[in-house]
């Protein structure tokens, strides 16, 4: 074997061309150094008339997902469910790609795989073949039927559709399959939302096809939103310290986080997710808490109507303040008294606050991700007593602009609100401002590198750096993390290392 | 010719129609799946969508236009940043500093389409997005405008719209029409982009011969190289080669190229074609056109590069030239005899399976024999006829190949031929991961360029750290399964 | 109010009567099992010499003196150890010390001088370190000092001090001389450079035209220990262990010293016009003052109207208790009760004046008395050491280090100023109290 060749600082192109070895562990791209052209020899300001989003119409780096992602989401929370999309292919294989690289997880979406003459003649065909194929080999349970932009377009009835393919499914397989297979249909044109209304809608979707009223009980409903596996782990903890029985709709945290156990049975399921069952018995609860307003508030609000079921929209607990509102929501709710441990818990988080303030106090911080966790992030910043200077979301929401105006009025701070603009106009308030840290998410590496501002990942998507679905924000031990990494970010680019100890 | 019962896969009985894309090679007599046809519904394809074929392969790594996509966000977004088609061209990002990552993927540019727009049309809003995004982004050399279902469906006119736009920026505005429902897979986008590109290079050839290479800038060695998209940079190690060759290296189609170069391509004395399966087309139409004829290449592994290198010479009939690229060949394996011997003592003999697009499954059967690896089975989402002729051409006999395959026969096939790995894509990594068998990441790599004899050494290593990762001793524990 | 320990040891808690001079016991040993807040010898004779980076620092003793000993005020120092073992405890530590002073040396060449310091175990079993350095003195060439500081000298780490102090005098300063002596020079006595103080300073007395040759220790090293005699006036800043240098040095080489501070803009306006008098630069000192006032007015204008009528409690070392009340006045925050770990007469005299009557002055306080005081008078804001840190906290009190600080900065001179009062307001208005009261 050849001893590696002694390598110092990085390889030009010619360099690396020109070694007469190449060493056993190869050249690795960190070790090539490839020179920036400009794009143009010198720096062109944009123009500045045009950057706010309210004066122009091209949106640069959208900070949304058109809706059908959304509602996949929420389908591929629920046991043995498999969304079956009705469009072209890049409708499916693009989501799957997008849900593979966050949770580093497979994530089995059908579709209907619309060509010319599918766009010329309708999708009937397309729809009533796949949802055979797809019931014969997987044998699901529930099938989330979503459309998108082109089915829309093209006006496909999916109502209709779905009746013929229940005939159709019947004759050939007997009628038990459609006890055996529950299908929700779910309207998501791409261009009439974001991918936080998709989810919305599928909230509404699944409850309106699947939930039912016989006894009542006392178990409360939980309405996620686009939260990470391990923030509805942390959601599951809280309702068992609490003795508190709830049904987690859509839950993410036993289909996008699995073990890796051989052997491996096929085809791939992952053993958890809402049960189908639960679903249905959702109509018998005490009272529904949608976490993130504008993503599950319209299933909440379905069962309000429906079953005069009580409901609490928001806010996201994330941070002491709406922690204790959820958790007093809770005890009331159900009239259990609120655990010990809970408030140890909430002391810790108290305590780690104590400890840290003086690293965070008037930092000053820009955030940017959807509504719900933006507004949430905001105000857990203004409780390490930091100064929101941006905030901003990529999609436009009323309740958005209220939170955060209530957060702000309560500590006496006073932030631009982007509501629904995109990032290119969020980077130039940053570039422009004094900011000391970023809570964002994975988009937002480069601006942080090009302003030299360090960032917090938090929020959808994270894709660039690993752990981050496992872990929880919400609750106070989920408060705790966060508040970690947000301090240790600080002393990471803030502090000289001479003066980190105490 | 049908398969044997044995290879029948248990989970298409309930569809047997797929079982007319399963064969088993044969260099003799080579045996073509059926392929290139239409998906059939709800089987869990892995395919995607011509707007991928056509943007996110072909036009993605062009590297200083504004790239401007007709939909609503989430096509945009999907393909923000995500393949790692790299380039060395950077916008402005403040005076002193340049963005943090390559023009091709720093920005989503979209005209957002809306309901009432969907209503109403789009033309008017694709118009005022051109002109904005041109002031947002300044510097760039030209716009390239994409289709997709939602305009494709509404029937918006976007090559009118283009036209004025040129006429008011003054550079050149190109459309690429290519929804995604087009056509049965990306193969279709590869196709509609490399034909309408050609028409609008030529057309604009035509109305602005400054664009065109002058006579006396032409040079006897001129050479493009087409269907290469820098994966990794692997240009760093495929332009140098052909330029110690003597040839010069006039464009790259498209890998983080100028447009100003790409507008120059007929004017080379010869093409080199690596990727035949998205690129062929226009290499067809370039021999039509302006009468430059194109030589097939592969940069992979060591046999395929030499011959690469000696056809190009023999092209250009040059003495010396021959003579140098055996030079070349002979220095370069000395580089990298060291460490290709180590990798090769130490994966001889274990099994690999194959699942990329098209081209790579026959690019890289000579690759894996030089290892020592034994292919087991292979699968294209998306190959033609002829991608079947190469691969049953240079596979060994009885190797299991299938067209557009779904997740459901990924499975069966890792169960059935445990590989001891498996060089797939992203969306299988982690199903592959659950049943225990590790990946390559084979469209964009995993750690360093592969191409060429150096990038070798890349592909070699991490086939090897995939392969004895210590992960796998632990997942296959006997006590905790 | 009563600790449980007073009946030990007398009173050592007082509270200020009108126009009264009650002073506490103090400079008595600590209760054994009280919780005291005091250190040993050892500590303290580091604290000061530590900063001496150009010097070789011997621990003799087992490694985890040298271990403890190598991190001061928040920063770490290179130590070298003769880490006995329980055979050098039985033998005799003699060889190991001379090998390893030697090796030392060849570790860093350039170094041109050493100290060696006496721990607990060394002292007990009679290792004549003294005998040995003056041995090894003749085969490096360069002074080697022995520091007789074992853990077990004296009541608390004041006695550390002085010994390192006293080596310093004895055996380092005047050795050399100075080929260019300024009319305008002097030395600081009593600055350790915990956050940059030793900069601000200097910067400050360079505006008035003074020359500040050698900052004990904050800013030392050989040249300027050797030659710290040939100054024209010393400013003495820290009071208590400071005060035996100042001495020393005024009586032995007739160098008179002015005592001065530069917390808070009153004690720098008023130590900046000490100085201009002394020197006949009034004219300079006044611009000085006009100057570095008026750039932290704005500041001071959003700040201090939020810290008025704030309450503060403080509790460290011992000399900048003062110093430190009289900042805090300037703040126009009440101190509700001051104390120190080993405060001397003069320390708390000084403290007596500063105060209001009805503050309470505690020395030496236990880990019980503090809690009782906190819990009772329940300051806004509490100021001392890291270890009292996270006792305020659980007892839900703001807490505001002194001298270990943060990211905040120096707080001496003028721009200190403002950096103290941030830091101060942050403690006081942090949302976390609030949340922990449950409002």
């Amino acid at each position: 074997m050849t001893m590696p060749l002694k390598l110092n600082g990085r390889l030009t192109i010619e360099d690396l061309n020109a070694l007469p070895e190449i060493p056993i562990e190869g050249i690795t791209y960190d070790q090539m150094y490839i020179e920036k052209q400009p794009i143009c020899p010198e720096y062109i300001p944009p123009d500045q008339d045009i950057i706010p989003s309210s004066k122009r119409t091209v949106v640069i780096d959208p900070g949304r997902i058109c809706m059908p992602f959304g509602a996949m989401w929420a389908a591929v929370g629920v046991h043995k469910c498999i969304p079956f999309v009705q469009g072209a292919q890049g409708c499916t294989t693009y989501p799957r790609y997008t849900f593979s690289r966050i949770f580093r997880e497979p994530v089995s979406i059908a579709t209907a795989s619309f060509h010319e003459d599918t766009a010329v003649f309708g999708g009937r065909k397309n729809f009533i073949d796949g949802l055979r194929n797809l019931i014969i080999r997987y044998h699901p349970e529930v099938i989330a039927i979503i459309t998108v932009c082109s089915s829309e377009i093209i006006g496909d009835d999916m109502e209709g559709f779905l009746e013929e393919a229940q005939e159709e499914l019947e004759e050939e397989l007997g009628p038990k399959i459609l006890d055996e297979v529950k299908f929700v249909i779910t309207h998501t044109p791409s261009f009439a939302g974001s991918h936080v209304e998709g989810y919305n809608r599928a909230a509404a979707a699944f409850l309106k096809t699947l939930a039912k009223r016989t006894t009542p009980n006392n178990k409360v409903n939980i309405i996620p939103g686009m939260i990470t596996p391990g923030d509805i782990r942390e959601i599951k903890h809280i309702l068992k310290l609490m003795d508190i029985e709830g049904t987690i709709l859509f839950d993410i945290s036993e289909t996008l986080d699995c073990p890796l156990r051989l052997p491996q049975p096929m085809p791939y399921y992952p053993k958890g997710g809402t049960r189908t069952e639960d679903i249905v018995n959702m109509g018998n609860s005490l009272m529904t808490f949608a976490l993130c307003p504008d993503q599950g508030g319209a299933g909440a609000k379905y069962l309000e109507k429906r079953f005069k079921m009580p409901a609490t929209i928001g806010p996201l607990p994330l941070g002491i303040h709406s922690t204790d509102l959820f958790i007093k929501s809770l005890a009331e709710a159900t009239g259990k008294p609120i655990a010990d441990e809970i408030k140890d818990e909430r002391g810790i988080l108290i305590d780690a606050m104590a400890d840290t303030f003086h690293y965070t106090m008037g930092m000053r911080v820009a955030i940017y991700g959807d509504p719900d966790i933006a507004a949430a992030a905001t105000r857990f910043c203004c409780e390490l007593g930091m100064e929101p200077a941006i905030v901003g979301s990529g999609t436009e929401s009323k309740q958005f602009v209220k939170d955060v105006w209530a957060t702000a009025y309560e500590y006496d701070r006073k932030p631009i609100i982007l509501n629904g603009s995109d990032m290119f106009e969020w980077e130039d308030y940053l570039k422009k401002d004094k900011i000391d840290l970023i809570l964002g998410n994975s988009k937002a590496a480069n601006v942080s590198k090009e302003a030299d501002v360090p960032l917090v990942r938090i929020g959808f998507p994270i894709y660039d750096r690993v752990g981050y679905q496992r872990r929880a924000y919400v609750g106070y031990r989920g408060g705790e993390y966060l508040l970690d990494l947000i301090v240790n970010t600080i002393l990471d680019s803030k502090f000289p290392d001479d003066r980190v100890q105490q | 010719m049908a398969i044997p019962e044995e290879y029948k896969l248990k989970c298409d009985f309930t569809i047997p129609e797929r079982y007319k894309h399963h064969v088993l090679t044969n260099r003799k007599e080579p045996n073509i799946p059926a392929c290139n046809v239409k998906t059939i519904p709800g089987d869990m394809t892995e395919r995607g969508c011509a707007f991928a074929g056509s943007r996110g392969v072909v036009g993605g790594p062009i590297g200083d236009c504004i790239q401007i996509i007709h939909s609503p966000s989430g096509c945009a977004w999907y393909q923000w940043g995500t393949r790692r088609n790299l380039s060395d061209i950077y916008a402005w990002a403040g005076p002193n500093t340049l963005c943090n990552d390559s023009q091709n993927r720093r920005r989503a540019v979209t005209s957002d389409l809306l309901e009432k727009d969907v209503v109403f049309g789009g033309m008017e809003k694709l118009e005022k997005t051109c002109l904005e995004a041109w002031r947002l982004i300044p510097g760039a050399a030209g716009i390239l405008i994409y289709t997709t279902c939602t305009s494709g469906l509404i029937g918006d006119d976007c090559p009118s719209v283009a036209r004025r736009v040129e006429r008011e920026i003054g550079k050149p505005v190109f459309v690429i029409d290519s929804p995604g429902f087009c056509g049965v897979s990306q193969s279709t986008g590869h196709h509609h982009f490399n034909v309408q590109f050609y028409d609008q290079v030529v057309e604009y050839r035509e109305k602005h011969p400054e664009a065109c290479m002058k006579e006396e800038e032409k040079g006897p060695y001129d050479i493009t190289i087409i269907g290469e998209f820098n994966m990794d940079w692997d240009l760093a190690y495929i332009k140098p080669l052909f330029e110690k060759l003597g040839c010069r290296v006039v464009a790259v189609f498209t890998g983080g190229e100028r447009l100003g170069n790409l507008l120059k391509i007929p004017d080379a004395k010869l093409n080199v074609l690596h990727c035949q399966r998205s690129c062929t087309y226009i290499s067809d139409l370039i021999k039509e056109g302006f009468e430059v004829p194109y030589v097939n290449a592969s940069f992979f592994g060591i046999e395929q590069t030499a011959k690469a290198l000696r056809e190009v010479a023999e092209f250009f009939g040059s003495e010396e030239m021959m003579e140098k690229a055996e030079q070349i060949i002979e220095y370069e394996l000395e580089v990298i005899s060291p460490a290709i011997d180590f990798y090769r003592e130490r994966l001889t003999g274990k099994k690999v399976g194959m699942y990329v697009g098209g081209p790579r499954v026959w690019h890289w059967q000579r690759v894996m024999k030089e290892l020592g690896m034994k292919v087991v089975f292979g699968m294209c989402t998306f190959a033609h006829e002829d991608d079947y002729e190469k691969i049953n051409a240079r596979a060994e006999d009885g190797v299991f190949l299938v067209d557009n395959p779904n997740e459901f026969e990924i499975e069966e096939c890792l169960e059935r031929f445990k590989p001891d790995l498996f060089l797939t894509g992203l969306k299988e990594k982690y199903l592959c991961r659950k049943l225990g068998v590790p990946t390559v990441n084979s469209h964009s790599y995993e750690k360093g360029p592969y191409a060429c004899f150096r990038g070798m050494v890349n592909f070699a290593r991490d086939i090897y750290e995939g392969v004895y990762a210590p992960v796998w001793k632990f997942a296959r524990d006997k006590d905790f399964i | 109010m009563k600790s449980c320990l007073n009946l030990c040891r007398g009173t050592h808690l007082v509270r200020k009567r009108k126009n009264g001079t009650n002073l506490p016991l103090c400079s008595r040993p600590s209760a054994p099992g009280g919780i005291t807040q005091r250190s040993c010898a050892f500590y303290g004779a580091r604290w000061m010499l530590a900063p001496l980076e150009d010097a070789i620092h011997v621990v003799h003793g087992p490694v985890g003196c040298a271990s403890y000993g190598s991190t001061v005020r928040g920063r770490s120092f290179r130590v070298f150890s003769t880490a006995l073992e329980e055979k050098d405890i039985v033998f005799g530590g003699r060889k190991r010390l001379i090998r390893t002073i030697k090796e030392a040396k060849a570790i860093m060449p350039h170094a041109k001088y050493c100290f060696v310091y006496a721990t607990c175990s060394t002292a007990i079993i009679g290792d004549d370190i003294e005998n040995i350095c003056k041995k090894m003195e003749k085969d490096l060439g360069c002074p080697v000092i022995f520091v007789n500081c074992p853990g077990f000298k004296g009541d608390s780490q004041a006695s550390g001090h002085r010994v390192a102090y006293e080596s310093l005098l004895n055996r380092l300063i005047g050795q050399g001389k100075r080929t260019e002596v300024g009319e305008y020079d002097v030395n600081i006595i009593g600055d350790y450079n915990i956050n940059g103080e030793s900069k601000v300073l200097k910067s400050l007395l360079e505006e008035m035209g003074i020359r500040v040759r050698c900052i004990f220790t904050g800013h030392a090293d050989y040249e300027g220990i050797i030659a710290a005699h040939t100054v024209r006036l010393n400013l003495l800043i820290c009071q208590s262990s400071g005060r035996f240098l100042a001495e020393a040095l005024q009586k032995r080489y007739g160098i008179p010293y002015l005592k001065v501070t530069f917390l808070g803009p009153s004690q720098t306006m008023a130590g900046l016009r000490k100085i201009g008098q002394y020197f006949g630069l009034e004219a300079q000192a006044e611009k000085v003052i006009a100057t570095g006032y008026k750039a932290i007015k704005p500041g001071l204008d959003r700040f201090l109207p939020r810290l008025k009528g704030k309450r503060a409690a403080l509790f460290f070392g011992a000399a900048r208790m003062a110093s430190l009340i009289k900042a805090l006045d300037d703040m126009g925050t009440k101190v509700v009760f001051t104390g120190s770990q080993f405060g001397d007469l003069t320390t708390y005299k000084e403290t007596c004046q500063a105060v209001s009557p009805g503050t309470y002055i505690i020395d030496d306080a236990s880990e019980q008395d503090l809690e009782h005081l906190l819990d009772e008078l329940r300051p806004d804001v509490f100021m001392g050491g890291i270890k009292e840190q996270y006792l305020s906290h659980k007892l839900g009190i703001g807490f505001c280090p002194f001298p270990q600080l943060k990211r905040a900065g120096p707080y001496v001179g003028f721009q200190g100023f403002l950096n103290f009062a941030g830091s101060v307001h942050n403690a006081v208005y942090a949302p976390v109290w609030k949340l922990a009261r449950g409002e």
